[in-house]
């Protein structure tokens, strides 16, 4: 799987880097001083380096935890991200990391204790509730055998009821969840999209009835979960679509233990947006009207629209809008 | 078309041999060899001893592919520098052998101190190691890894020609402490090259594929057609483009005649227009997407 692992200096003889070393025997190891040596090099091909990514092995050394865009979030007052991991094993055609990021490797941050430490830190700067999202640069669950890192970070929100912790994800990796008891704080929330649209674009990634099968399991044995379609895709027949993709997700989940669904549109910062092009020009779904408005690509007004307002009536004949959170145009569709 | 880089002649001729190469008379600086392997068409250049050469011979070989094949497709064609170098150990602590050969995973240029790490998006016949480039021969081999005169300097200079997937080095052990580099000759250095050019020839064929995976061109006539007479702005021509690739991606035929499409901005708003009122059909990801509309479709 992982043929060539950079590992930086100063996490050589970390315990995480030494179990990574022992999951893929076979990997190159290659030594650097600084992630940033081997993942922001000048040159690079995000479409080529997708057919075989590395693992960048590194330490975070700061903004281990940062403010989420406004407009992102399911209800909290104070919401963050942080991520463990840089990019995804999947190669979803409308990703915005194809456009935010010039490697496509895989670069995993071993430090979970400092991401504690600065979660602790937000914790304690308002005694009220707050909200972290893992799924933003990264799918929370894809990579779990590799990282552990629902196995590490479980027990710490376990321990911080006032954290919330939502893990995105399209990954069907959730053994770590069914193997211990549900923690009120945590929401595993799973993206879906209409099969056509999984299908043609979200390539690599577990197919829809793999997903649900996935979301089901986790449901049954107690844990909350959220359901995520974003982005919504514009293609011949999507009306119907997306309805038989409501119609069939809800007759699947329990609706009275949902914790919250969200909608959110295809958006990109608009320099996102060109990098895409320029890796995907055969790419159909690039094909599609958009338009730029203060910096950021979406379908057409007039397409991005009817899309939003249909998809979001139907979703609301389903789910109350206590639960609903439609996601703000400002904010680049997560990746999960 | 794939580009070599050589320093030596004797590096040159077991690779002239294996890829059926004949040397091209161009009156240029370098000596050039061109030939067609396995319907591939490849070609070497040597660049003689350096930092210097190295990046002039990548220069020149690429004027000389541009030339040939033109700017757009020669950007989408791999580079590989293969050649000898000296070492003690690698970077796995095991010990370099005479006849070793080695992919750079890291190359490191010793006087600026920058380091370049070639992403490796295939699969490597051998194993990888640090090349550290230096300006006079190494004979002390501190470091682990190998030591060569070229590959930084041509690591940097095709690095701006094409993406950096398609840059890639593969150096043979020819000196260590035990076989120091004075003993080398010509004849060693070409039989130690010889041993390995069915590596040289699969990293061939993996950056050759690599190097075709990216998105096809656009169809020549597409283009012919379109800029006939018309005249474009340099941003008229971008638009062009890349409407012609919506189109292309969409399964449609461009609308490039008629006399709505007479001048340049009526012709690329006739081919906007070719997007109006249809969505996108999605097919499964081996299937291509096409529009449905009432547009002739390929």
């Amino acid at each position: 799987m992982i043929q060539v692992m950079y590992v930086e200096d100063e996490v050589a003889d970390h315990p995480q880097t030494l179990r990574a070393k022992a999951l893929f025997p076979r990997a190159q190891v290659v030594r650097c001083g600084r992630y940033g040596e081997v993942f922001n090099q000048p040159a690079q091909n995000f479409r080529l380096q997708k057919r075989q990514p590395a693992l960048i092995v590194a330490r975070k050394h700061d903004h281990q935890v940062s403010s989420a865009p406004a407009g992102y979030g399911i209800g909290g007052r104070r919401n963050f991200y942080f991520s463990h991991l840089l990019n995804c094993p999947y190669d979803c055609r409308y990703c915005f990391l194809q456009g935010m990021y010039r490697s496509a490797h895989w670069v995993w941050f071993v430090n979970y204790e400092d991401f504690e430490t600065a979660i602790d830190r937000e914790l304690a700067a308002d005694p009220g509730e707050a909200w972290f999202f893992s799924g933003y640069d990264c799918d929370s669950l894809a990579l779990e055998p590799v990282t552990g890192f629902v196995g590490a970070f479980l027990p710490f929100f376990e321990r911080r009821p006032r954290a919330w912790l939502e893990l995105r994800t399209k990954s069907v990796q959730v053994r770590a969840l069914l193997a211990r008891s549900p923690i009120a704080n945590v929401v595993v929330a799973m993206s879906l999209s209409p099969r056509e649209v999984a299908d043609a674009l979200e390539h690599g990634a577990p197919s829809l009835e793999r997903r649900l099968r996935a979301l089901e399991e986790v449901q049954a044995s107690g844990w909350q979960v959220g359901l995520r379609f974003d982005p919504l895709v514009h293609f011949d027949g999507w009306d119907a679509a997306y309805e038989r993709l409501f119609s069939t997700v809800f007759a699947r989940i329990d609706r009275a233990r949902l914790h919250s669904v969200s909608l959110g549109a295809f958006r990109l910062p608009a320099s996102f947006h060109r990098r895409l092009v320029q890796l995907y020009p055969d790419e159909p779904m690039l094909a599609a009207p958009f338009a730029e408005q203060q910096g950021m690509v979406s379908y057409r007004p007039d397409l991005g629209r009817e899309l939003f307002d249909r998809c979001e009536r139907r979703l609301l004949e389903h789910v109350s809008r206590e639960r609903y959170f439609p996601c703000s145009g400002e904010v680049a569709a997560v990746v999960a | 078309m794939i580009h070599l880089v050589v320093a030596l002649g004797c590096e040159a001729r077991p690779l002239v041999r294996r890829f059926g190469l004949e040397r091209v008379d161009l009156e240029g600086p370098f000596a050039v060899y061109r030939g067609d392997y396995g319907g591939d068409p490849a070609i070497l250049v040597v660049s003689g001893v350096g930092r210097a050469a190295t990046a002039a011979a990548v220069g020149f070989l690429f004027g000389v592919g541009v030339g040939v094949a033109g700017a757009v497709a020669e950007r989408r064609r791999p580079w590989l520098n293969v050649g000898i170098a000296g070492g003690s150990r690698f970077d796995d602590g095991s010990a370099a052998r005479i006849g070793d050969a080695r992919i750079a995973a890291r190359v490191h240029d010793q006087a600026s101190g920058r380091s370049h790490y070639p992403p490796l998006a295939f699969e490597p016949p051998v194993p990888l190691t640090t090349v550290t480039t230096v300006d006079r021969v190494e004979r002390a081999y501190a470091d682990a890894g190998l030591y060569d005169m070229e590959a930084a300097a041509f690591v940097e200079a095709a690095r701006r020609l094409v993406s950096a997937e398609l840059v890639q080095v593969l150096k043979v052990v020819s000196d260590t402490p035990e076989a120091p580099i004075g003993r080398l000759t010509a004849a060693r250095i070409e039989e130690l090259v010889e041993g390995r050019v069915d590596d040289v020839a699969e990293v061939v064929r993996s950056l050759t594929d690599l190097a075709q995976s990216g998105p096809p061109p656009l169809p020549e006539s597409w283009t012919r057609e379109a800029l006939a007479g018309r005249h474009f702005s340099v941003t008229q021509r971008r638009q062009l483009r890349r409407l012609l690739e919506r189109v292309r991606a969409a399964g449609l035929e461009p609308a490039l005649g008629g006399d709505s499409a007479a001048t340049a901005s009526r012709l690329l708003a006739a081919l906007e227009a070719q997007f109006d009122g249809a969505a996108l059909v999605l097919e499964p990801r081996d299937g291509a997407a096409h529009r449905s509309d009432a547009g002739g479709r390929r």
